[in-house]
């Protein structure tokens, strides 16, 4: 137990971070490189909300360019620098967009090219390829599955990211800076200590975060002299726990779901346009197809946001407009997360700006506090650079933000996945896939199984998983649970929905935390209930059968008893 | 006095047996393997026996037992059987697979569970641990106990999965390395409790005499712990039933049955290929949703269109013939949508019975389909379906006997 001065703590840092998403870790991160003493909480895990239930694009702000184009040249630049520092995680998405044919459709098509004509010349800060222009009758070569008549379609590049791998590696690497880490850990209160100056230098202690393990309800009392609330949606309830008004952290929670298919089914992503004139597209994503996305206000609960099966036929009817056979292909699940979009009365979801901003307290009687809210998943650098900088003025002024330098980890080197395949006898997929996991860390992975071979064993064959994976992620990327564990790996998000490796991941996420075994139990039952729940509104014909397969197991091994 | 049975899974295998006992002369029509065989050999009157913890498992009557020990490859008895699970937990159940160590007689001692760097046979070590936390471990004061043994001959097995490693043991030659490696093992164990069982993965052979046969040589008794689905217990059920229909002259045929129409005064079954049978009753046991007996329609699959093309039903019988589909013991409605019924309300785990497990054939309680004389319909394609693989059996068993009663 530490005692700063007038209070007994458990940790005395400069700066809490709260919120382990793409801003959180982010700012974590660049305040960790900079010297700074960090403190980053999350109550469930990384990347739990918006972040790791995005469309998984680093974008080029493409829609920005006619209004703002500082804007759109500001995130090619970031893409560029995200592909530099995690070259590992990115992955080229070229985009089709037909264009209807009607009265208007060529003076469509022109003004597109002129569009993209202008957005070509950020296309080089990111690496990306120029526009094309395709004609009608070319469409269909390219993407056989497109119907309808088309005056042409333009081509344009972005990159995919895997925005949980995104969370999880900055948090690390906050952590191998000396930032100290908690997860499954919720603020309870913010409070401050009492008698200090109001005139004291802004790197006192002024602050004490209360904060509760919420799996073995253990508590942590953390001082610091700043507290970043980087909680997203959850930015107003995060707010009142340091007696700030909610309205002084307005967000516009906007729910966007996406449904995620078995396998690439298009080499572009394709637009389409829903029934109501909303862009939206069919992705192909790492090893699966994603279509997306919805953007409606939400009133639910932050920690249980699921898709409803009406959001789901809305987008499968947006998507089978331009690429019918969506209808036909294999939906195994969706995924549904809450965007903290600015605050605005009266415009309609779309509308709403994308920008961020950060919050100064200081006039709500809490200086030190901030809170960040809006932004997107590209610009999540930049945003926290900005944040670092407001601080960095008081604790470190001579600092300067290396995040942009400063490789990820996994991110230093290329390694040949196909090489690495062959030399350790490995499924050429599974290394290509644990390589893009976790670039060159891989490695490490890869020594577990040299120095363990029943390591090698694979738990999920979809993804595929092995069970070094799995260890290696629970002992070095603080995972506890088989929720963790899938959202680094991706394990048991494939066409099974876990069912052949949730309980054997747990056995194991259990061994390395030395839990018991009816907890291993729970794990596996709470998981593939979530599976289920999120499968079930998506479910198409094949989807049925494989439903019925799964209950028929899970009954058979682990009952239905304590539904999560 | 003919009989024609679709589908060769657990239901139509009894009722095919049943039939068969009291005269009739019978052929089944199998299309594939279906929910029977992705079995994992754990016999349950039904769920709720285990879920409540009450035990409602009843004795099969004269008629069932027959028809059950004439598949040989299983064991059931007065008391129920405890076997351990992949999942981690030890579990009762009404019967079981032979190939399935049954731990039911053990106690005070060690039940030794060998585990190797055969990836598949890894999780031995922490299965002994998590088995070993089971209530019934405590109350019988049973240790499990994880020793390391080989349990691969070469590297290269060690990529081979359970089915595989299942069909290794078929031979003899192998079964007594393993034997050897076994007691190797055992020799090590230390002072302890006397050593009671050897519980192994999943991987003892697709006759279910191999357990027996390694037990012999062991000199201790060794069976499987059961595996997910689909492992080599199904593989057991096919060559049971094979080995049951050759013993007592029924007919099988791979066919897939596309419809049934009346004829005469019994029934004609059309089969892909124009071939067709007819036969004086006719039983449809050709499965659930798993097994392709029932198929999922809704709407949004009929059409690539903006909007889909109307589907009447949400369930419909992969053959076409006199049946009413029901959803919890009534006939379908006409949705209330056109695209089809919302998953939500299909599935587990929103509802204690899922529409999924309850959709399928209205029939009379004789095992008759609703309005269709001498037409029979017995396991997952019926709406009332049985959940388990006895209550198959024992429905099947009953209706082959309805069927024959002609």
């Amino acid at each position: 137990m530490l005692t700063d001065d007038r209070v007994s703590v458990d940790e005395a840092v400069d700066i809490v971070v709260i919120g382990g998403g793409v801003n959180g870790t982010g700012v974590a991160r660049d305040l960790a490189l900079r010297g700074l003493r960090v403190a980053l909480v999350e109550r469930h895990d990384f990347a739990f909300g918006a972040s790791g239930n995005s469309s998984g694009m680093i974008h080029g702000g493409l829609r920005y360019l006619s209004s703002d184009p500082n804007v759109t040249e500001s995130a090619c630049l970031d893409s560029g620098y995200i592909q530099k520092i995690a070259p590992h995680l990115l992955f080229r998405i070229p985009f089709l967009m037909p264009v209807a044919s009607s009265s208007k459709g060529r003076v469509m098509m022109e003004l597109l090219d002129a569009y993209f004509r202008a957005y070509d010349d950020y296309q080089p800060l990111k690496r990306g390829e120029p526009h094309t222009r395709i004609k009608a009758e070319d469409i269909s070569k390219l993407e056989p599955g497109i119907a309808g008549a088309f005056t042409g379609a333009i081509t344009f590049d972005e990159w995919g990211i895997d925005g949980s791998r995104l969370c999880t590696i900055n948090a690390l690497d906050a952590r191998e800076n000396g930032a100290r880490v908690h997860v499954h850990t919720v603020v309870e209160s913010i409070a401050k200590i009492g008698g200090v100056d109001a005139k004291a230098p802004a790197t006192t202690a002024r602050y004490v975060v209360h904060a509760r393990n919420v799996i073995d309800n253990t508590r942590v009392r953390i001082s610091c002299a700043a507290v970043v609330n980087a909680t997203g949606a959850w930015g107003p309830l995060t707010a009142a726990l340091g007696n700030i008004a909610t309205d002084r952290v307005r967000v516009r929670p906007g729910k966007g779901i996406h449904v995620v298919y078995d396998r690439r089914l298009s080499n572009y992503a394709i637009v389409s346009s829903t029934i109501d004139g909303r862009q939206i597209f069919l992705e192909p994503w790492q090893n699966v197809s994603i279509i997306g996305t919805t953007d409606d206000d939400y009133y639910g609960d932050l920690n249980d946001v699921t898709a409803t099966s009406e959001e789901v036929r809305y987008l499968v009817q947006g998507i089978a407009h331009t690429f019918p056979s969506i209808r036909q292909a294999r939906a195994i699940g969706t995924y549904a997360g809450v965007r903290p979009t600015l605050y605005e009365y009266g415009p309609h979801e779309d509308a709403l700006s994308r920008e961020h901003m950060i919050i100064d307290h200081a006039s709500d009687g809490a200086p030190g506090v901030y809170s960040m809210i809006g932004g997107k998943l590209a610009s999540y650098r930049v945003f926290s650079q900005e944040m670092s900088d407001m601080l960095a003025k008081d604790f470190a002024p001579k600092s300067v933000c290396t995040t942009h330098t400063r490789s990820l980890p996994g991110g230093d080197r290329q390694l040949d996945a196909l090489a690495i395949a062959d030399a350790n006898h490995l499924d050429p997929v599974l290394a290509r896939r644990l390589v893009y996991r976790h670039g060159s860390r891989a490695e490490l992975i890869l020594q577990r199984i040299a120095r363990h071979p029943s390591e090698l064993e694979v738990v999920c064959p979809c993804e595929p998983v092995t069970a070094a994976e799995i260890r290696y992620v629970v002992c070095e990327e603080m995972a506890e649970t088989v929720d963790d564990v899938a959202r680094r790996t991706r394990l048991g998000l494939g066409a099974c929905g876990g069912m052949r490796c949730a309980a054997r991941c747990a056995q194991i996420v259990a061994e390395e935390r030395e839990l018991s075994p009816q907890t291993a139990l729970k794990q596996a039952r709470a998981f593939l209930t979530r599976q289920a729940k999120t499968r079930v509104v998506a479910m198409g014909v094949d989807q049925a059968r494989q439903e019925a397969t799964a209950i028929a197991s899970m009954r058979s091994s682990l009952g239905t008893e304590d539904e999560a | 006095m003919k009989i024609v049975v679709i589908g060769g899974g657990i239901a139509g295998t009894a009722a095919a047996l049943s039939a068969r006992a009291r005269g009739a002369e019978v052929e089944v029509l199998c299309g594939a393997p279906g929910a029977s065989v992705i079995a994992t050999g754990v016999l349950d009157f039904e769920l709720s026996d285990r879920l409540n913890g009450d035990v409602k498992a009843r004795a099969l009557s004269g008629d069932e037992q027959r028809i059950f020990d004439s598949l040989g490859a299983y064991a059931i008895g007065a008391e129920r059987c405890v076997v351990a699970h992949s999942s981690g937990v030890v579990r009762s159940a009404g019967g079981r697979d032979r190939a399935i160590l049954d731990l039911a007689s053990l106690q005070k001692c060690r039940v030794m569970v060998p585990f190797s760097e055969h990836p598949r046979a890894a999780a031995g070590k922490w299965l002994a641990q998590s088995w070993g936390a089971s209530a019934f471990a405590k109350a019988r004061g049973v240790e499990f106990v994880g020793i390391e043994a080989e349990l691969s001959r070469i590297d290269s097995e060690r990529s081979l999965d359970d089915a595989e490693m299942a069909e290794l043991h078929a031979s003899r030659e192998r079964l007594s390395w393993l034997a050897s490696r076994l007691r190797e093992a055992l020799a090590t164990a230390g002072p302890g409790l006397p050593i009671g069982a050897v519980v192994m993965p999943p991987w003892l052979g697709i006759g279910h005499e191999r357990a027996t046969e390694l037990s012999a040589l062991v000199g201790v008794p060794c069976g499987e712990h059961v595996g997910g689905v689909g492992g080599a217990a199904g593989r057991r059920f096919e060559a049971a039933r094979d080995a049951a229909f050759k013993s007592t002259g029924i007919q099988m045929r791979t066919a897939w049955a596309k419809r049934i129409t009346p004829f005469e005064k019994g029934w004609r079954v059309e089969c892909e290929q124009q071939e067709t049978r007819e036969a004086d009753a006719v039983i449809v046991a050709s499965g659930g949703l798993i097994g392709g007996g029932l198929e999922y329609k809704p709407g949004e699959v009929r059409a690539a269109s903006e909007l889909a093309e109307f589907s009447p039903t949400t369930f419909h019988s992969t053959i076409q013939g006199d049946f009413i589909i029901g959803m919890h013991g009534r006939p379908q409605e006409i949705p209330g949508s056109s695209a089809g019924i919302a998953p939500e309300s299909l599935a587990w785990p929103f509802e204690r019975e899922p529409t999924l497990e309850k959709c399928g054939i209205l029939m009379s309680p004789n095992g008759e389909v609703l309005n269709a004389k001498w037409l029979f319909a017995a396991g997952d394609v019926t709406s009332d379906r049985p959940k388990t693989w006895l209550e198959a059996l024992v429905q099947g068993v009953s209706v082959g006997a309805s069927a024959a009663t002609r």
